[in-house]
Parts: structure tokens; sequence; C-alpha cells
């Protein structure tokens, strides 16, 4: 059926036609005449299950529950499984997924495609290093079992392969116990970005959630301001009840807003207003649902850019050389006078190796309105991006080039080599793959 | 309670299986392929703790001896026989296929027909005991397209109809439904100004019933006033209409 998609920051449209198989021989009969993109909670910020003229294969039936071993501390299931099913599962059984990403609808190949972090990625590493093994089904391949034993280089191609080895159909990932029946999260200032590095580093072994908000809309002395906010699963009587409601999110449908209510104006206004609201003084007690998935009430938020959207820019920042980055990042914004949306932190702990967005560093997450002036800033932060090592998360920046990611990453091109060896056709594309050129 | 749910592999099939099992019942789910039947089974145990089983035969073949034997080997007593299971197809208008003619009116009816046979007479005299079928709103007014599908749900309707008068008297109730348009995947993307129901809420509705009087209701029940205008509409004018 022909439907019109669209990816979570709005930047990108177009139409597809899209198949929702609810059956193995529905699935394991697709051919290999037309490109394929592989789609699972379609929420991805950049057009990654979709777009480049590929027939949409979505995954969201294939999301029964497989197998859960308490003692080996494994669970299995199909890959259009959500984050939230899962997770309402694990929960009652005294469990979680200790990564995952903000959202409840993303699915778990989702999360293995784009191989994402979590809350406290210093700690708890990337998605990829939970997945024991994974089904695969390519039309040229067959089903195929792949783990780090067996197939092990095509299974390493396809955790953060971003869909292009084939569709996941199940898997096998660790999981761990859980600390608490809720989270105990506290909100510690922070005068600057310098000053987030420093409580960051300090409390990054000790808290299951560790991130920072910064205000980056102003450009005054309090410029980076913000908190760090830690957080530990505690056990609390009676549990707080998590939302009612989980408002779904579904970025097909467009901003209803036809003017961007978040745009360069009124930007220094509210992160001024959040950060005020806030501060909290002391720790408060969340549910598991608000702690594990921040963004799940705020669906609103993700079309309050208006129909032009939004771009997210993450980048990693060598440990090495993040002071220094600093002083030059802070001296672009200051010159440009974009006033960004949201700004957080994360540490990261790791290897680089082909996409992955993986390394030992500092993580800056930023939404900039998809407008002239943002993109201009982000044009010259690219450019000093690439100066001082740094990469930039490929599924979030639906803007970025082809040349620049290849200049970022030092193995892209040993990826695409890899894929095309494995795949001469190149069945699987989609609009991030296109623009990528891989 | 223990429940029997034929097409249990996607669509209501499947729906009526998670409603049921999120109730506690344990389940024997019959589809054709157990590559689809074999999952929900293990989602269903873990996620409800109910006692799954299964059987896979393709329904146009099914000798139900077989899956008598099959379920009495897992089971001692059923409590509901559900028949779900629907073939529609685009070709069926005019003149149809052979093959496809005696498909459509085996997987519709008459393996519908020899299921309840075969567990009839036991499910009569048990008390709380229920024979559940699904039809459609195509069934409801003969039209040039789903003209075999459309008779063979009709026909399945009829029998229902003679078993609840063979059971007035019986504790076991006799419950048919005529569907309306479904988010499946034999809807399609057909387009339609009238609302979408999505499986979930027609299982949901049905589980409710279970207990209430046998008979033939609509499902969404606004489809009653529906199908009541359109069986109302002349002759001169239906036959134009493109439906």
């Amino acid at each position: 059926m022909k439907r019109r998609l669209r990816s979570l920051d709005g930047s990108y449209s177009c139409e597809a036609d899209v198949f929702e198989p609810d059956r193995y021989r529905q699935l394991l009969s697709l051919g290999a005449e037309v490109k394929m993109a592989v789609q699972g909670g379609g929420i991805s910020l950049t057009a990654a299950s979709f777009g480049g003229g590929a027939r949409v294969i979505n995954m969201r039936r294939f999301n029964r529950l497989l197998g859960f071993d308490p003692e080996r501390g494994t669970v299995e299931a199909e890959a259009g499984i959500t984050l939230g099913r899962l997770s309402a599962f694990l929960v009652k059984r005294g469990f979680t997924v200790p990564v995952q990403p903000a959202h409840p609808q993303i699915t778990l190949g989702g999360c293995i495609a784009a191989n994402v972090h979590g809350k406290n990625p210093y700690r708890d590493g990337l998605f990829g290093g939970l997945v024991e093994r994974l089904r695969l089904f390519h039309p040229a391949h067959g089903e195929l079992m792949l783990s780090r034993e067996q197939n092990g280089d095509l299974f390493d191609l396809t955790c953060g392969g971003y869909g292009l080895t084939g569709m996941i159909v199940s898997a096998r990932i660790r999981i761990a116990p859980l600390g608490g029946n809720c989270c105990e999260v506290t909100h510690i200032r922070v005068a600057d970005l310098a000053d987030t590095f420093a409580r960051l580093d300090e409390l990054k072994e000790s808290h299951d959630l560790l991130y920072s908000w910064n205000d980056l809309a102003r450009f005054d002395r309090h410029m980076g301001r913000g908190y760090v906010v830690a957080g530990t699963f505690v056990d609390r009587e009676p549990a707080p009840a998590g939302p009612r409601r989980l408002p779904r999110l579904d970025p097909h449908r467009g901003s209803v807003a036809r003017l961007s209510l978040i745009n360069p104006v009124t930007l220094p206004a509210l992160t001024a207003l959040y950060y005020r609201a806030s501060r909290g003084a002391g720790p408060r007690i969340l549910d598991l649902t608000r702690a594990l998935f921040p963004a799940v009430e705020r669906t609103f938020y993700f079309s309050a850019y208006g129909r032009a959207g939004f771009i997210e820019h993450q980048i990693l920042v060598p440990d090495s050389r993040r002071l220094d980055y600093l002083g030059e990042f802070e001296a672009l914004v200051r010159r440009h006078r974009q006033p960004i949306g949201l700004a957080s932190l994360k540490l990261l702990q790791g290897r680089q190796r082909l996409l992955h967005f993986d390394g030992s560093g500092v993580s800056f997450c930023l939404h900039l309105p998809n407008r002239p002036g943002p993109r201009a800033l982000l044009e010259e932060l690219d450019a000093l991006n690439s100066q001082y090592g740094v990469i930039t998360n490929l599924i979030k920046d639906s803007r970025l080039s082809a040349v620049t990611a290849r200049h970022q990453y030092p193995e892209f091109d040993r990826f695409v080599g890899r894929l095309g060896a494995f795949d001469p056709g190149r069945l699987f594309v989609s609009a991030l793959s296109e623009r990528m050129a891989i | 309670m223990r429940s029997l749910v034929v097409g249990a592999s996607a669509g209501l099939g499947r729906a009526l299986a998670e409603e049921l099992a999120r109730r506690g019942h344990d389940l024997y789910l019959v589809a054709s392929d157990e590559r689809d039947l074999e999952p929900l089974a293990r989602d269903l145990t873990l996620v409800h703790g109910v006692t799954v089983h299964t059987h896979a035969a393709d329904l146009a073949a099914l000798d139900p001896t077989d899956l008598r034997a099959g379920y009495d080997q897992r089971f001692d007593d059923l409590d509901c026989l559900f028949l779900v299971a629907g073939l529609g197809d685009p070709d069926d208008s005019g003149s149809v296929d052979p093959v496809l003619l005696d498909r459509l009116i085996a997987v519709n009816f008459a393996a519908g027909v020899r299921i309840v046979n075969v567990f009839l007479d036991d499910l009569a005299t048990r008390p709380g005991a229920h024979i559940v079928g699904v039809g459609s709103v195509a069934a409801a007014r003969a039209r040039r397209n789903n003209s075999v599908y459309g008779a063979s749900k009709r026909a399945l309707e009829f029998y229902f109809e003679a078993i609840r008068h063979y059971l007035a008297d019986a504790p076991c109730r006799v419950q048919f439904y005529r569907l309306g348009y479904m988010a499946t995947q034999m809807f399609g993307d057909r387009e339609t100004m009238l609302p979408v129901a999505r499986p979930e809420q027609v299982a949901r509705a049905m589980v409710d019933r279970l207990g209430g009087a046998s008979g033939v209701r609509y499902l969404p029940n606004w489809w009653r006033w529906v199908m009541l205008l359109i069986r109302l509409l002349p002759w001169p004018i239906f036959k134009r209409l493109d439906v």
C-alpha cells in the first residue's frame, strides 16, 4: 500500500510502497526483484527505514517473545517487538535491557541495526554488545543464523549495519537484573559545558542514568548552564505509577503545527523556562517508564519545530581533545548566534569501528531548527569536527554528507566493501544509504 | 477455560488468541503454518503463563478426526471453539478459477462445518461451552465481488443457525459475528469512508460476549444499520453500485 512516510526530524518525506507481512511464508518468500528497506517502529530521525525508491517491509507484526532465560539472563524475541513491550515483560520479572534509547516504540531490530546507545553508554556500552545471536533473512541468501562464532563477519556487519544486510527476523540479547522498581533521579546544576564534563566524569561509574541538559540558546556567560541528570534504580513501596496512556509517536502524519513553535525567537525563553522548571532541589522518584523512556510523553516536542522540522546533530568528541574542541565549539556557536533547541551530553567508552557511533569521548546531542542559519552553523561544525577526529552519528543527522561521513569514519570504505561482498546486488537501501552513497 | 482457535496465525485469529490468553484461557491453536504458530504459542506462554498447543494443517485438506485426536491428546475438555479462518481473493468475481473456487468453499465453509461437527456432541452438553463463528458483512447481501467468499460465509452462517436451533435447549451457546471492515491483510489497503476496526478491538468484543446469548451480531455493532440500509436498497439502485 502506498503511504507517505516522514523522518522523525521532519526533514525528509517520500511516498513509498509499504508491505506489512504477518506470516512467515510472506516474509520468507520475498524475492530480490525490487529494492527493499526494512522498517521497525518507523520513528528514526533520519529516513533509515524508507526512501531510495525502496519497497518498505514493515516488521511490526513480527513482535513475539520467543524465549526468556532468567538464569542465563537472556531474552529472545522477533525483531518487530518494541522496547515498550519487551520492557513491560522484563520489568515484571525483575529484569531490564541495559541499553535502551529514549522512546518505547523503537523496535529490537531497529536497536540492533542502528547499534544504539542508552542512558549511560560509558558504563553499558552499545546495544550491539548485548546481542548474542540473531536470525537474518536475505532473499539471495535465505535465512542465516548469526553470532560472534557463526557467520561472525556478517554478524559484525549487521549490528550497526543500518538494515542494509537484510531483515533481522529475531534476536537473542543479554538482559540485566533491574536494580529497583523505580528510579531516583537527581538534577545536579552545572555552570557550563566544561563543568558538565567534570560532573559526568565524577558520576560515570555510579549511575544507571547519566546525561545532561544544557542551555545553548543563550550566548552570554551562562551559555551551557544546565544540569546533569543522574539516576539510580531503587526500591520504593509503593512503586510510583507510570503514565496511564502512552501517546503514540507518528511522524508520518507530519507536523500539526504550521508555524514552528520552537524557533530562534522563542528558544531563549523556552530554554530559560525549562531550566527554571527542571532544576529541582532534591532527588525525585520517577516510575520506570518515565525513567527508561524519557521521550515517552514528549511527542509534541518533535512536531513543535513546524513543517520544516529540526536537525539532530550528535557527535562524539575524543576524550584526548575535548577541552580544545570545546573552546572552538563555543566560539563557533557564539559567532553564529543560532539558538540550539536541545543540548545533551553523555560519556561513551569503546572503540570506533565500521560505522558505529562508538569510541571513548563525550557525545554532544544538539537539536536545531531546520533553517538556513542553523544549517550554516552545522556546515562549519562539520569542518571543525573533521579536524578534531570527531564522528557524527549517521542515524541522527539527516543533513550529513557522504564526503563528511567518509572523512570522519576511518572504516567507512571497509564497511561498504564488506557489504558489497555479501550483497553485490545491494538489495537493501534507504534514504540514509543513498545519501551516504553506501 | 480451554479454547480452540481455528485460523490463529494472523489477523483476528491471532488477536483472539492473545485476548483469550490474557484472560487465562489455555489454547489449542490451528493454522496452516507451524512457523507462525510456534512463535505465537511461545509468546502467549511466556507473557500470560497459559498452556498453548498448536496444530498446523491446511484447512482445505484438514482431517477433522486428526484435529480432534490431537486436541484430545493434549487437553481433556473443550470449552470454546472459535472458527475465525477466512480466505478472500481479488479474483473472486464472475467466473472463478475452479481450484480457487474449491479452496474458497473449503476454507470458508466446509472446514468450519467439519470441525464443529467433530466437537459438537461434547460441546452440546458442556455447561459454559461456546461455539463461535465468524462471517462477514460481505455475506449480508450478494454482490458481484467476493461472490464465492460471500456465499461460503453465508452458508457458514446458515449452518450456525441450524446448530443454534439444534442446541436451543442445551447449555452450549452458539454465537456468530458478521464482521465489518477490519485492518487485516484480507482487507488490504482499500480506501473506504467507513471506519476500519482493529482486530484487537473486535477480539476483545468477542471475548467480552462469552457467556452472552446465542445469536448473530454485527461487529462493530453500528454495521447493523449500514447493512440494513444496503439490504433495503431496491434492486434497480443496488445493481448500479460498484460494491
